[in-house]
């Protein structure tokens, strides 16, 4: 069941991981909500991904670096028509692919296996790399967390990008500014992430991540307009947007609805 | 090996457009000339292991085929996650050349030994791992890692090892391979420390004790069907590696051995025990200090064969 209305693609990716979620209770949601909008524009705007074209070199390759929201993110892949619809109902079933962090190879569409933080954007240098080398079209787009940048690796991927020109990796922060335990404030602060971005010699742009024509304007020109640097978008999102019980709350991280809550969900995402 | 190195990755890159060689800051004076000939298609990743092979991988993902060479200890350790996830668990078949097996930078101290690598390598599934003993087993080894397009660590010692094998061997180098045939002891070597090995098999023949011995370049798989033979045909089968005792080929027989075998040979793993080097020393020194200078391990295999230890 494609969709090709952002708007309407990230509504109905909002309801059915609510329901997903309250049923297997594998959560992250909030996560997922956050960057909804931008999995919603990539897909429906800028990706240009089919079933038949999921293995030409010359793709655009979206990476998620964050796999927590694998639910999220796997609901995407449904609406954008790269798995069927009947798959969602597999999402942490024994014995089938469809695990709480995405794997490579088993389900169309997942190009990185993912659940420890700090690796997308470093495979993302790879993949850039290998484009350019090989007069590749496509660009290379990287989706992590705010927190996942405390990992270090994916300040070595900026230097990296940056050092070898890799203008056509864009690495977007979902800037929600909430991690597992605390804030980003009260863990380790991450401050101005982009003027740190742009210390390692990235261009970087901030953008509202939940303004699907911002996001559209954005990520279907970056890359494409000759500078030579690589990008990092500073998307700022809402944890756990379109849910207001949900929304800016740290326990979102973990909890999954309950039959009430995913009502009144379903009702607010509804309206 | 590291000219060896060299000169078959430059080979296989003329052969093979795309070969690519990624460096972490190592290499100064050996690496140039490639750097030279194939432009982009070499690159110093920086002092950033984890970087350094995610990226790596991701060129295998996109259909490169990526020789990663670094030192030892610092990309088996600091990196080793991105090794499980990045390589091994995504099925890139990225080819890792590490520098510095075992004692190479003795005097460099515990932080440059290696003495966990081959136990970490040979844990992770989809790796296989080898440990070459010399230049002719290096390129043969390099040959059947890249033919077999799998994740792969290729395990080396430093700059100039000293041929052991006369001639070129014919890849793919997956079985042990014999440098002596005899009836009463049999011992399994790999890497750098297979220098030893022959000179103390020299030795335990001027005693007069027969002796099988064999190069094991490839610990991962291992050749199970001639282990079991030698320790079927031998009262005694020992196992020789610069490495620690635990995880290495040494375990990795044992292991076999015991599920396996259908004979208990006297079984004794010549290795480092659970320890760092204990004091400064060069790679002999180190040697001599843990027992396993051929002398020792001559005197020692001698001992264990007779039953007198």
């Amino acid at each position: 069941m494609r969709i090709t209305d952002p708007e309407e693609f990230a509504r109905a990716v909002r309801m059915h991981v609510a329901g997903t979620l309250s049923r297997t209770r594998d959560s992250h949601i909030g996560g997922g909500y956050s960057a909804a909008d931008i999995l919603a524009v990539l897909y429906t705007r800028i990706l240009g991904l089919t079933p038949d074209n999921l293995n030409d070199p010359n793709r655009n390759v979206f990476l998620l670096s964050k796999g927590h929201i694998a639910a999220t993110f796997y609901t995407a892949l449904a609406y954008a028509g790269l798995i069927p619809m009947e798959d969602l109902a597999l999402h942490v079933v024994d014995g089938e692919n469809y695990a709480g962090h995405t794997r490579r190879f088993v389900v169309p569409g997942v190009e990185m296996s993912a659940g420890s933080l700090g690796h997308g954007a470093n495979l993302g240098t790879g993949i850039a790399y290998a484009k350019k080398l090989q007069s590749l079209d496509g660009r290379v787009f990287v989706l992590m967390g705010d927190g996942e940048c405390n990992e270090g690796s994916v300040w070595e991927a900026a230097m990296f990008a940056s050092r070898f020109s890799l203008n056509n990796l864009i690495l977007i922060v979902d800037r929600n500014r909430l991690q597992s335990y605390g804030s980003d404030e009260q863990v380790l602060n991450m401050g101005d992430m982009a003027e740190k971005f742009r210390a390692f010699g990235c261009r970087t742009v901030e953008v509202d991540g939940h303004d699907y024509t911002a996001l559209e304007n954005l990520f279907s020109q970056i890359g494409l307009d000759g500078d030579s640097r690589p990008t990092a978008v500073i998307a700022h999102t809402i944890k756990g947007k379109g849910v207001s019980f949900m929304e800016n709350r740290l326990e979102w991280h973990f909890k999954s609805p309950n039959e009430e809550q995913l009502a009144q969900a379903l009702e607010e995402l509804s309206r | 090996m590291r000219g060896t190195f060299i000169q078959t990755v430059s080979r296989l890159a003329r052969e093979d457009p795309k070969v690519m060689l990624v460096i972490g800051d190592t290499g100064f004076s050996v690496m140039e000339p490639f750097e030279a000939e194939f432009g982009p298609r070499f690159i110093n990743a920086g002092i950033a292991e984890q970087s350094f092979i995610s990226f790596s991988a991701g060129l295998a993902a996109m259909g490169l085929r990526p020789f990663a060479y670094n030192v030892v200890s610092f990309m088996t350790l600091r990196s080793a996650e991105q090794i499980l996830l990045d390589i091994c668990y995504q099925e890139n078949p990225v080819i890792l050349v590490g520098v510095g097996g075992g004692f190479a930078y003795g005097p460099a101290g515990p932080t440059h030994h290696s003495l966990q690598d081959i136990a970490m390598m040979r844990a992770f599934p989809n790796m296989d791992v080898y440990c070459p003993a010399d230049p002719a087993e290096m390129e043969a080894v390099m040959l059947t890692a890249y033919h077999r397009e799998r994740p792969a660590y290729i395990r080396i010692g430093r700059s100039v090892d000293a041929p052991i094998h006369a001639r070129a061997l014919r890849p793919p180098v997956e079985r042990a391979i014999a440098l002596s045939q005899g009836e009463d002891i049999a011992i399994l070597a790999c890497g750098t420390i297979l220098r030893e090995a022959v000179e103390a098999c020299a030795l335990l023949k001027q005693k007069g004790c027969s002796v099988t011995l064999y190069s094991v370049p490839c610990v991962q798989p291992l050749d199970d069907e001639t282990i079991l033979a030698c320790a079927d045909r031998h009262k005694a089968v020992f196992t020789m590696e610069e490495h620690g005792i635990t995880g290495g080929l040494g375990s990795a027989v044992a292991e076999l051995l015991m599920e396996q075998g259908h004979k208990r040979p006297v079984f004794h793993r010549y290795g480092i025990p659970d320890s760092f080097a204990m004091v400064t020393g060069a790679r002999d020194y180190q040697l001599r200090y843990f027992g396993l200078s051929p002398e020792q391990v001559a005197e020692d295999m001698w001992k264990r064969w007779k039953g007198t230890v």
